[in-house]
């Protein structure tokens, strides 16, 4: 089988390309987002080789960007728009796949499947998309999301020798493939094809591959992938969690039983830069205890807090945490009175975020799980929610928001991550952004890198910013000890893995019994999963006919000689017992018989005997290591036995029969 | 192989679901019901008939329960707590969620009203729903290694499922009960295509085909309209949970509609409890409800309004949905005790109603109702009986036949005579055997006997490879190129063969955790214990006298005479097996694979000595080829 890595060079991997038994799958269909920022003359300095890139690029888009200002910066004040960037968007490097021989594409967490409009929208793919109930929903809404804050999109000439800057890696980019967002309706369209599954579904496509999405315990409805075809199996790892604190249903590791090949994509640091790997160094624990520390701090000065995240996921557990610990320091969440906090989630999705994930308690841990038989809704909010202590703020519109309504000190949720100068974020940017007690935290581990998200900020702000990100995701470690712990290594099958690059090793090398590298992006890695048996049913009519001998080579084995018709049939074989002459005769010419023991001397002469040949007649002899048995003379006939070859001489057919007879007397033979 | 087949409950029946499955040495029980008819030790299934000596856990591998009516999960505390089973319990999600509060339910009617003791109590209920696996839609459980079990949605009620069970190549699908029409708060039951052996279908309404369900809705609206407008009192019997949900949507809607006050009330506390479950499960209802719920929670009812007992003798018209379903006990009765004497009120029974209930005999029609023996009630009320329960009529059977294309149907939950009307229609249309075995009664069914193993992609690929070099359509395009064939020619060579012969040897090994493990390998590739063939040639040299005499050819030379014999065996051979094997022709003689027959190239002597040289591997085609020889030889020449 085939492994490609499809994703752009210094993108986090997460697209894959397979090909296993003549089948193409496409494994997830992510979308890059990154800002351009039309002002940053500072950054043209250290640009300047790429000057003329940048301009091209800023002519393309320009092309295709609509010159429409967003709903939504309505009630931004001037200073603001220097500083507003532009998002675009890109999907992997599709161009040297022809779409059309794709198979089926499997989706693992919502975050990765953002991209998929492009896909069957823009690209014409046609064929089965598989995605778990949850990670369609919560994709949608993602979709939805991204559209409001990006879709019409603003601007902008670029003014000449604006600079772009790729957030995740610092490169300069490459214009190929960045667009504009795709519209609401493409993405409805897109959403309508994607096949519902759940886990443990066992799906098979064309008969010959059975693939079964298994819990990943990162996201709601997040799915590690396995595809079975005879005794070949790949596990697909995307981002998985061992988290046991968290609400998605843990992380089902039998996925890793009997599997030959297990491809690991989106660890911990995935694709990030090594300037972002510090603050990734710190432990979860440890990032969200400084985290409440500094939430802390903002409230007791009874101030604001902004959490620029995801509407899905994370959030769920934090509001949860955050309510905990805001209890220790004695303030409560609520709306009654002024002591109680409140809580807000600012987006165009939120309600739907937050009801939704309610009612998928299935998709949860056991203890959510009780919850539900209790009946009780499994996830916190939405007791805050039914009680007034979390509101939703479904548009930064002024007649949907004003002062009045909102009650400070608050905390403040805000969707949408990637562009603080789009969406809620910003205006709430600009209303907290005179004191630096007010607080603002990046949390998601894809947030922009600081400096990008400092080039985004209202100019004159004060308030103090944070890249904090709570990454749960499998650590290298973890998912060394996972192999260790769960894959199962035979003597007479290989089994590899494959890690992202940078974080395993460049070649094959082996480790504990298992062949490990690293995967590179646009790269092409074969893997023999040594395809040696293939499933067969034996008509129960050949079956009768078949007799058992005991194997005289090894104790306990049974063997029988068969020949029968072999029939394929949407791709299951049959075995039939021959019927028609014509088999008959083939079947019967093309019999080959083998010979598994070397003939005794001794009981052949004995053998001989009985037939009336007594032993004084018998001319025996030896030639190096060969016996030569001649026959009395007017039989014509001889019989030499060597190391591995026996020889019998006659001259007529009877004779040679017989001594035929007399060799196999004793030796074991298959046919 | 044998599927066996028990009911203990439900074989020609209505009441304690419980049936049998014996498939590939694995015992599996769906259902663990009770009988709303009897309040004897018959209320539950006979437990003994699965082992006098009490070892359940040993003899059953599985108990499946389908949905949470307890004619399908009411005898599961008794047998779990009670009689000591103690292995895996499946059900899904809702009804895990729910089943537990109508066992609580019905054990507050039977211990705490009737007064009997020895019942199971709620602890045990809770310990007995502690042991319960919740499985999900379409998830494939494997219980040990062999017995795998997948649900499907079935629409009767929230959680309903269809379970399909395999074990090898065996399966089984018990429907449970089933709806084959959405409804308003519930999708339509769905299946795949999976062609099982045995399909265990109930079969409550085998003879009934029920007209659209848009009419049926308005006939019930407007009896319930005329009744109130009357100044009636309407009591319509349910179960908590299910029915009443849709019945409450479709008045909700309808009063709204009409903009009537006539009050409506839901009894037992159970209603806000109820509609949560919903609520939480709202993926286990049907896509409209689902894809409105953020918007308006259907579940969440204006008009209807919670039942107090005073309200009984209120003046007035009302609309009272009360439980259970079957008028046997509970406010329900009570209520139809006060109301029943007025002509003006009316019941509708929504549901089917158990032999022996007071539901069943008012939908007989009986006019003096014996309750207890102390109790009498006079029916003067309307009574309407309405077909809205949420099983798949006849049609519904027969299309979820048809979805699934099983082997055999048996033929559970559902009266005799209906039974047998379905049955004889199911041969008919389907050609399919069908059963209705009674309580206790074993049907056996005999499954497909095929064997299953492993065949090496080396034996495989051999044998395509020796049809391929044999066939005459590929050497010809190998001979004569590409161009020179026809286009059937070229389709032929490509195409894949239908029927390709298997020469092999079959290998058993004992595996120490399961069946022995079966191999189809090639011969020579059978391997010793160490792991290495160590394979022993064998070879023949026979010398054979032609009789040169006989030939006219006199004058001509040694060289002649031996090209003759040489062309003459060719084509003899060529004419006969050469069809089947490649031949080649060489200065000597005709050799195909192994076996040579011709001059000896080396001490070459006399032209009336020819040999035929082979080896053992090809003792079958030289044994053919010396027979042709030996005709060839002294015919012809």
């Amino acid at each position: 089988m085939k492994v490609q890595c499809l994703d752009r060079q210094g993108s986090p991997q997460n697209c894959f390309l397979l090909k296993l038994r003549q089948l193409t799958i496409l494994v997830n269909c992510p979308l890059q987002i990154t800002s351009i920022f039309p002002t940053a003359q500072e950054r043209n300095e250290e640009l300047n080789d790429a000057q003329s890139q940048v301009t091209d690029f800023a002519a393309v888009l320009t092309s295709y960007i609509e010159r429409r200002k967003m709903l939504l910066d309505d009630m931004i004040d001037q200073s603001a728009s220097v500083n507003e960037a532009t998002c675009i968007f890109r999907i992997p490097d599709l161009s040297l796949v022809d779409v059309h021989t794709i198979d089926c594409v499997l989706l693992t967490t919502s975050k990765h499947m953002l991209g998929l409009p492009f896909l069957t929208e823009y690209l014409g793919y046609k064929g089965r998309i598989l995605a778990t109930e949850c990670a369609i929903e919560f994709a949608s809404q993602l979709m939805e999301e991204l559209i409001l804050y990006h879709g019409q999109t603003t601007s902008t000439a670029f003014p000449q020798g604006s600079s772009v800057a790729n957030p995740t890696t610092h490169d300069m980019l490459s214009n190929d493939g960045w667009r504009s967002i795709y519209t609401l309706r493409d993405a409805r369209s897109c959403i309508n094809k994607i096949q519902a599954v759940r886990f443990r579904e066992n799906i098979t496509l064309f008969s010959t591959m059975r693939m079964i999405p298994y819990s990943s315990g990162y996201a709601l409805g997040g799915a590690n992938w396995s595809l079975e075809a005879g005794y070949e199996k790949v596990a697909i790892l995307s981002s998985t969690s061992l988290s046991t604190d968290v609400h998605p249903a843990p992380c089902d590791t039998s996925i890793l039983h009997d599997a030959r090949l297990v491809i690991f994509s989106d660890l911990v640091n995935n694709g990030q830069t090594p300037d972002t790997e510090q603050d990734l160094m710190e432990s979860t624990a440890a990032a969200k205890n400084k985290l409440f520390a500094y939430v802390g701090r903002a409230i007791r000065s009874r101030h604001n807090v902004i959490f620029s995240i995801s509407t899905s996921g994370i959030v769920f557990d934090l509001i949860a945490e955050l309510r905990q610990y805001l209890a220790t320091i004695g303030v409560e969440i609520g709306s009654e009175d002024a002591s109680q906090l409140s809580l807000y989630m600012a987006s165009p999705v939120a309600d739907k975020s937050l009801q939704y994930s309610n009612i998928c308690g299935e998709w949860m841990t056991d203890q959510h799980q009780d919850m539900m038989y209790l009946p009780e809704e499994p996830l916190i909010h939405g007791e805050l929610l039914a009680k007034g202590g979390l509101q939703v703020i479904k548009s930064m519109d002024s007649s949907m928001i004003g002062q009045t309504k909102l009650r400070e000190p608050c905390i403040v949720f805000t969707g949408d991550y990637h562009n603080s100068s789009r969406g809620p974020v910003k205006w709430f940017l600009n209303r907290w952004k005179s004191s630096s007690f007010n607080l603002c935290v990046f949390v998601e581990p894809d947030s922009p890198p600081l400096d990008v998200i400092y080039q985004s900020l209202p100019k004159d702000c004060e308030m103090t910013v944070l890249r904090l990100p709570i990454d749960n995701r499998l650590t290298l470690t973890q998912a060394q000890e996972l192999l260790r712990q769960h894959c199962k290594i035979s003597k007479e099958n290989s089994a590899y893995a494959l890690f992202p690059s940078t974080q395993g090793p460049a070649e094959w090398t082996v480790h504990d019994n298992m062949k490990w590298r690293s995967y590179e992006c646009g790269e092409v890695i074969s893997v023999d999963l040594q395809h040696r048996w293939e499933r067969i049913a034996v008509t129960e009519k050949l079956a009768k006919s078949i007799t058992l001998k005991r194997y005289p080579l090894e104790e306990g084995k049974f063997y029988a000689p068969f020949s029968g018709l072999l029939s394929l049939h949407d791709n299951h074989l049959e075995l039939t017992p021959v019927t028609t002459l014509r088999h008959q005769e083939f079947i019967a010419l093309h019999r080959e018989r083998t010979l598994l023991s070397q003939p005794k001397v001794k009981s052949l002469v004995d053998r001989l005997n009985q037939h009336g040949i007594s032993s004084s007649a018998l001319n025996i002899r030896m030639e190096d290591t060969t016996v030569i048995i001649e026959l009395p003379s007017h039989l014509h006939a001889s019989i030499s036995i060597g190391q591995d070859t026996t020889r019998i001489e006659a001259a007529d057919e009877k004779m040679r029969a017989l001594l035929r007879d007399v060799v196999l007397h004793d030796t074991v033979e298959m046919a | 192989m044998t599927i066996k087949i028990v009911p203990l409950g439900a074989g020609q029946d209505v009441g304690r679901s419980c049936i049998l499955v014996t498939i590939g040495g694995k015992n599996v029980m769906f259902d663990c019901g009770m009988h709303m008819g009897y309040n004897d030790e018959r209320r539950f299934p006979d437990f003994t008939y699965i082992s006098k000596t009490g070892e359940f856990t040993e003899v059953l591998d599985a108990v499946i329960i389908s949905h949470f009516h307890l004619d399908h999960c009411g005898a599961l505390p008794f047998f779990t707590e009670m009689c000591g089973y103690d292995g895996p319990i499946y059900m899904t999600h809702p009804t895990k969620a729910i089943c537990p509060i109508l066992l609580e339910d019905y054990r507050k009617i039977t211990v705490e009203r009737k007064g009997e003791t020895n019942f199971f109590t709620s602890q045990m209920i809770k310990n007995c729903m502690k042991k319960v696996i919740p499985i999900n839609l379409h998830q494939t459980i494997s219980v040990d290694d062999d017995l795998e079990i997948k649900a499907y949605y079935a629409g009767h009620v929230l959680g309903a499922a269809m379970i399909y069970i395999r074990v090898g190549e065996e399966s089984v699908v018990y429907t449970g009960d089933y709806n084959m029409t959405p409804d308003r708060h519930l999708g339509s039951a769905w299946i795949d295509k999976m062609r099982p052996d045995v399909l265990i279908t109930e079969s409550t309404y085998a003879t009934t085909i029920r007209d659209s369900k848009r009419s049926r809705e308005r006939d019930f609206l407007k009896k319930v309209h005329d009744c109130v407008a009357a100044d009636g009192k309407v009591i319509i019997p349910v179960f908590a949970l299910g029915r009443a949900q849709e019945l409450c949507i479709l008045v909700e809607t309808y009063w709204e509609r009409m903009d009537l006050k006539v009050p409506i009330y839901f009894s037992a506390g159970l209603t806000e409890k109820a509609n949560h479950y919903y609520k939480l499960f709202i993926n286990w209802t049907n896509e409209k409800i689902k894809s409105t719920f953020v918007q308006r929670n259907m579940f969440d009812f204006k008009h209807i309004k919670p039942w107090n007992r005073s309200y009984v003798d209120l003046p007035g018209a009302m609309v009272l949905f009360a439980t259970p379903g079957m008028l046997n006990v509970g406010t329900s009765l009570e209520v139809f005790k006060k109301w029943a004497p007025d002509p003006n009120n009316m019941v509708i029974m929504p549901g089917f109603c158990v032999a022996g209930t007071v539901g069943a005999k008012v939908l007989q029609g009986q006019k003096l109702i014996e309750v207890d023996p102390f109790t009498k009630i006079e029916v003067n009320l309307q009574v309407r009986n309405l077909s809205f329960s949420a099983h798949a009529d006849a049609k519904g059977i027969m299309q979820l036949i048809r979805q699934c294309e099983p082997k055999n149907v048996v033929l559970v939950h559902g009266e005799k005579e209906k039974m047998g009307f379905l049955k004889s229609k199911i041969m008919k249309e389907f050609g399919i055997p069908s059963f209705d075995p009674a309580n206790g009664e074993t049907i056996e069914l005999e499954t497909s006997k095929a064997i299953y193993a492993d065949i090496s992609v080396g034996l495989l690929k051999a044998s395509t490879q020796k049809l391929r070099e044999t066939n005459n359509t590929q050497s010809l395009l190998d001979n004569l190129g590409p161009q020179s064939v026809g286009r059937d020619t070229h389709i032929d060579s490509v195409r894949p063969h239908a029927h390709i012969p298997v020469n092999g040897v079959l290998l058993m090994e004992p595996d120490q955790y399961g069946p022995p493990k079966l191999h189809l390998v090639e011969a020579d590739k059978v391997a010793n214990g160490d792991g290495s063939p160590n394979h022993h040639n064998l070879t023949f040299e026979l010398t054979k006298s032609v009789s040169i005499p006989q030939m006219n050819l006199s004058h001509a030379d040694e060289q002649d005479i031996r090209g003759t014999v040489i062309e003459v065996l060719y084509r003899g051979l060529d004419q006969t097996i050469g069809k089947e094997i490649p031949l080649a022709q060489t200065p000597h003689g005709v050799a195909m694979r192994s076996v040579f027959v011709g001059y000896d190239e080396e001490n070459a002597v006399d032209h009336d000595k020819i040999v035929v040289r082979w080896n053992y591997h090809d003792e079958d085609l030289a044994c053919r080829a010396l027979g042709i020889i030996n005709i060839v030889l002294s015919g012809t020449l």
